[in-house]
């Protein structure tokens, strides 16, 4: 796919399309196996950026993760060639900026370790910095394809007014991967590991006193012996995944990839001998099935996700120690996301289009609460790669998209909820259970400089999506920089 | 290898999280307790749940709860014989600040009855 | 033929009726549910009135209520009420009423109001037992308010110095305060530990105890009356001006401190005896509420009780391996039989265990939710009281208080 484009453009155009095209999104899967990524691209291409993320909502979607953020970045990443077997790939980023009007969460990372965070209902801006690394490195030995990588971030949050919540994350994860060809087909095999640490505390430093802080396990439900001035915790966690593929190695028929992973990440109190609190486990199944050839991609993804939480039973103290007298699965969710897509390309243009099924089913299980809902959706993309000279080349990638809810339901023991339980689990509702209509483009200019491997480039970009409660998002992200 | 290792390290739920718990009313003072008429209050140490009921059978109260450490304050009226063969009909109260009802199936547990007259 | 007809018709209804309500998602009903008050068998010649069941859906917060005298059926000891068609689920539950009685050939009377939560109801589960307590304290002093918490400041700050507790005659006559001492827990109801001997069960370990003085009729209180006890028995407002003048209250707990640096105000009430406290300097209640508080009638004289009431509570201290036995000293104890009313204090998200005995008080009340809790100031503990105007008195302050009460004497 995409080799009419190449022929028309430079060897450095070609590098940018070979690492940029929309085709890349199919094989995505496969590449997080470091051998496969090895082999992924014939050029070296590499960038140093520039850039800002904003991000601006009417209203929190998810009141967790704030109203927006303004995050400047600067970053690198670069792949080089070494030779037709051996290939180095690596990046390196800084990013730094804030969350506006983050609520309902004074821990780092909510994605990832919801629902066991530490929460308050006052909550407020919050400051960020990240620093990313990665690098890998891989090679084929004789029939076999062969790599490694290694992917670490380290992110600071905090907050400079009460309640000053601090979060500070280390995360590293290790990929080990093999390839080997047999008949026609390139199979693939990567093991990936990661370990996961956050401290974080919540601190007050005005003379009237503190408001409570909570330790949330799910649905408006609160660990309540350890709530209130149990401020200080650390996250303990990480997992294994799987990555296994198999792709025709002439791009031309069947594909399957196939990803398992067991994540799990315990909360314990900073304050009382590490005592456990929570642990969140994460188990996860991911599936695709497709067809390719060189203009056309057909396929079906499935990913199931199941979420579910175990609490302690804290014992009797003594001398501030609490044994564990035992363990409850109390917090259960369970994610799907199904679809059928397909890939079309042709000269300039690459489209893809996507219609699929989502449902989150999340319990907690006494007493019982329950907040389920479904969506449809349907989502088409379109990259158009224009070399205009033979210096200057541009892309332009559009999305649109629809998300329509199926089903929604909520149980929630409202007559014993806080009231300020209360608005947060309705808010949370509201959003579950609304339609989302997307729209977003992007446009990126290169320039490269005659008879030099060194190119300029420069990339705006902006996202608008509207809910069907009255709300609406407004994302944009500019970027410059050069490519060698 | 790496397969198995995937597969092992998947969390087995611990779904059992009721259990019966069975609390028998004492006293040094009685030797024989009749029927029971209390309002028992378990409170779960660390949901701050609380369960209220007044099914006593005779001095025992049988009671399904969540796995886990409890207050109970148990209020009412105890009818008994004394070694005489004289019936009493007194009022007390039971309590404890901590009993652990965390095993899977059955939690037995007895509490010191005090006489408020 | 008509009677084919007519018993088709029904029929063919019938069947629609049942294949349209397969369809519809609904929630199962209960046809019937009994609720049951059961009255304690040492009453007799009961009388329930005003008798109110409201059933609330936790998940809907619709309430059904029952408030007809005329539903409630006594069937023996019990007071039974049939409500029909209930949506099955969970139910907060609250029986109320007053029941007129006799218990040992005298006459009493009890307003109630008893709360069951998370009770599921359904098809199989369709009975609710719950049994009325009509104990009640004998009448005499009780503790009617601690303000511990102190004020704010309009600058925002803590104020403690205008600490009071307050003491009622809750009887029917004249009583005298002579004797009574103000009594506080040797140990924090947030931090527990397996004393021995363990004594609580018949005595309370102070670690403070201040007493009114008289020679037995020196200070009368007519009934419903109360004494206002001061930390610091001045005009506080000269200093704070959101405080209290406290500077009339009825005695002062006063103590001739041996550092220079903390010294006591002696306002112009009449200083409390001091029989003996753990500091050197200036007493004053723990301003979070993590000392639990009684009154006592002290029977023996100042030199006989600091004699033989001395309490060595030794505990075991133990961290990770390293394990050691403790004394805690400084203390002293009072037998439960002397204390006239108890009430114990702490703070929810601390809180551990009770320091004083169940049979003085089963419960515990509090301002603030948590420790430091910023919208603790200007509030103190005050007793319920009925009706009648009487304190209400079960021996269980969670019941008989009202937490987070506006402080009487501080103007809002």
């Amino acid at each position: 796919m995409g080799t009419s484009l190449q022929a028309m453009a430079t060897e450095a155009d070609s590098a940018l399309i070979e690492h940029t095209i929309l085709t890349r999104e199919i094989t995505a899967d496969a590449e997080r196996n470091p051998a496969l990524h090895g082999a992924a691209y014939h050029s070296s291409f590499s960038q140093l950026a520039l850039g800002i993320d904003m991000q601006h909502q009417s209203e929190a979607f998810v009141q967790q993760l704030g109203s927006g953020y303004t995050l400047p970045y600067a970053g690198v990443d670069t792949y080089l060639r070494l030779s037709p077997r051996t290939a180095v790939w690596g990046s390196a980023s800084y990013t730094t900026g804030t969350q506006k009007e983050v609520r309902w969460n004074s821990t780092s990372d909510y994605e990832l370790l919801q629902p066991y965070v530490l929460a308050d209902s006052l909550g407020g801006d919050t400051h960020r910095e990240r620093y990313a690394f990665s690098g890998g490195y891989a090679t084929t030995v004789g029939s076999w394809l062969a790599g490694a990588e290694m992917l670490f971030r380290a992110e600071q949050e905090y907050r400079d007014y009460d309640p000053r919540m601090r979060g500070v994350v280390t995360d590293l994860t290790i990929r080990l991967g093999a390839g080997r060809q047999l008949n026609s087909y390139l199979l693939g095999a990567a093991f990936e590991c990661n370990i996961y640490r956050q401290t974080n505390s919540v601190t007050f430093y005005s003379e009237e006193g503190v408001i409570p802080e909570y330790q949330m396990t799910g649905l408006g439900t609160e660990y309540n012996r350890f709530s209130g001035d149990k401020r200080s915790l650390y996250y303990d966690g990480g997992g294994v995944a799987l990555l296994l593929s198999a792709a025709p190695a002439d791009h031309n028929g069947m594909y399957a990839d196939l990803m398992l992973g067991e994540h799990r990440y315990q909360r314990k109190l900073a304050e009382y001998n590490s005592m456990p609190l929570t642990t969140l486990y994460n188990e996860q199944a991911a599936l695709t099935l497709g067809w390719r050839n060189s203009q056309w991609a057909l396929f079906a993804h499935a990913d199931y996700t199941k979420r579910s939480g175990d609490e302690q039973i804290g014992g009797t103290s003594d001398a501030r120690y609490f044994p564990t007298i035992g363990t409850l699965t109390m917090y259960k969710n369970q994610l799907l996301d199904a679809y059928l897509g397909a890939f079309y390309s042709q000269g300039s243009l690459s489209m893809m289009l996507r219609g699929g099924y989502q449902s989150c089913n999340e319990k907690y299980v006494y007493p019982e609460r329950q907040l389920n809902y479904s969506r449809a959706y349907g989502e088409l993309k379109a990259q158009w790669i224009k070399a205009t000279s033979r210096q200057l080349s541009l892309t332009v990638n559009a999305r649109a998209a629809y998300e329509g809810q199926l089903t929604h339901k909520i149980y929630m023991p409202y007559a014993n909820m806080k009231s300020s339980f209360i608005e947060m689990v309705n808010h949370t509702y509201r959003y579950a259970k609304a339609n989302y209509t997307h729209l977003g483009a992007n446009v990126r200019a290169d320039y490269h400089w005659s008879n030099s491997p060194y190119g300029a480039f420069a990339k705006l970009g902006a996202d608008l999506t509207l809910c069907s409660v009255g709300e609406h998002q407004t994302t944009l992200q500019g970027a410059i920089g050069i490519t060698f | 290898m790496m397969t198995l290792v995937l597969f092992s390290a998947c969390h087995q739920e611990e779904n059992t999280i009721f259990t019966t718990a069975s609390i028998t009313l004492v006293s040094n003072e009685v030797a024989n307790i009749g029927r029971v008429q209390a309002q028992a209050q378990i409170t779960n140490v660390n949901t701050r749940q609380t369960t209220t009921t007044a099914a006593f059978n005779d001095a025992t109260l049988q009671v399904e709860l969540l796995r886990g450490a409890y207050e109970i304050l148990i209020e009412g009226v105890a009818t008994y014989t004394d070694a005489n063969g004289t019936e009493h009909i007194r009022q007390f109260r039971a309590q404890t600040d901590y009993v652990e009802l965390a095993a899977m199936d059955t939690n037995a547990t007895t509490l010191n009855m005090i006489f408020l007259d | 033929m008509k009677k084919n007809l007519f018993a088709s018709i029904i029929a063919m209804l019938t069947v629609g009726m049942t294949l349209t309500s397969c369809s519809d998602d609904k929630t199962p009903i209960v046809p019937q549910t009994a609720v049951s008050l059961e009255i304690p068998a040492n009453l007799e010649n009961v009388d329930l009135s005003g008798a109110k069941v409201v059933m609330t859906n936790v998940a809907t917060q619709s309430a059904h209520v029952v408030s007809s005298d005329n539903l409630f059926q006594k069937n023996g000891n019990k007071y039974q009420v049939l409500i029909n068609d209930l949506e099955e689920g969970t139910y907060n539950i609250t029986i109320s009423g007053h029941l007129d009685f006799t218990l040992n050939n005298v006459a009493g009377q009890k307003d109630f109001e008893i709360t069951s939560e998370n009770v599921k109801i359904s098809e199989t589960s369709a009975a609710v037992q719950m049994v009325v307590s009509t104990f009640t304290a004998q009448g005499g002093f009780v503790i009617s308010e601690i303000f511990f918490t102190g004020t704010s400041t309009a600058e925002g700050k803590s104020y403690s110095g205008d600490q009071y507790i307050r003491i009622t005659n809750n009887s029917d006559v004249t009583l005298y305060a002579d004797s009574i001492a103000v009594l506080e827990s040797a140990f924090l109801t947030t931090q527990k530990q397996e004393y021995t001997p363990d004594i609580m069960s018949t005595d309370f370990s102070v670690q403070a105890c201040y007493m009114i003085p008289g020679t037995g009729k020196s200070v009368p209180v007519e009934p419903g009356a109360s004494l206002t006890l001061a930390v610091n028995a001045i005009n506080h407002t000269a200093e704070q001006p959101n405080s209290i003048d406290l500077s009339n209250a009825d005695f002062e707990f006063y103590d001739e401190s041996s550092n220079a640096n903390f010294t006591d105000p002696d306002g112009k009430a009449p200083n409390l005896d001091k029989w003996y406290c753990y500091t050197a300097t200036i007493y004053q209640f723990h301003s979070r509420g993590f000392n639990s508080m009684a009154i006592a009638k002290m029977k023996t004289t100042k030199e006989d009780w600091l004699a033989n009431n001395v309490y060595d509570a030794k505990y075991l201290f133990v961290f990770g391996d390293f394990s050691r036995e403790m004394t805690k000293k400084g203390i002293y104890k009072v037998p439960n039989s002397w204390i006239l009313d108890g009430v114990n204090l702490s703070v929810e998200s601390v809180r551990e265990w009770n320091v004083l005995d169940a049979s003085i008080d089963a419960g515990w009340t509090y301002c603030g939710k948590v420790d430091k809790d910023e919208t603790r100031f200007n509030k103190a503990v005050i007793r319920k009281q009925d009706a009648n105007g009487k304190y209400v008195d079960t021996n269980n302050s969670t019941n008989d208080f009202t937490p987070e009460a506006a402080a009487s004497l501080v103007k809002n």
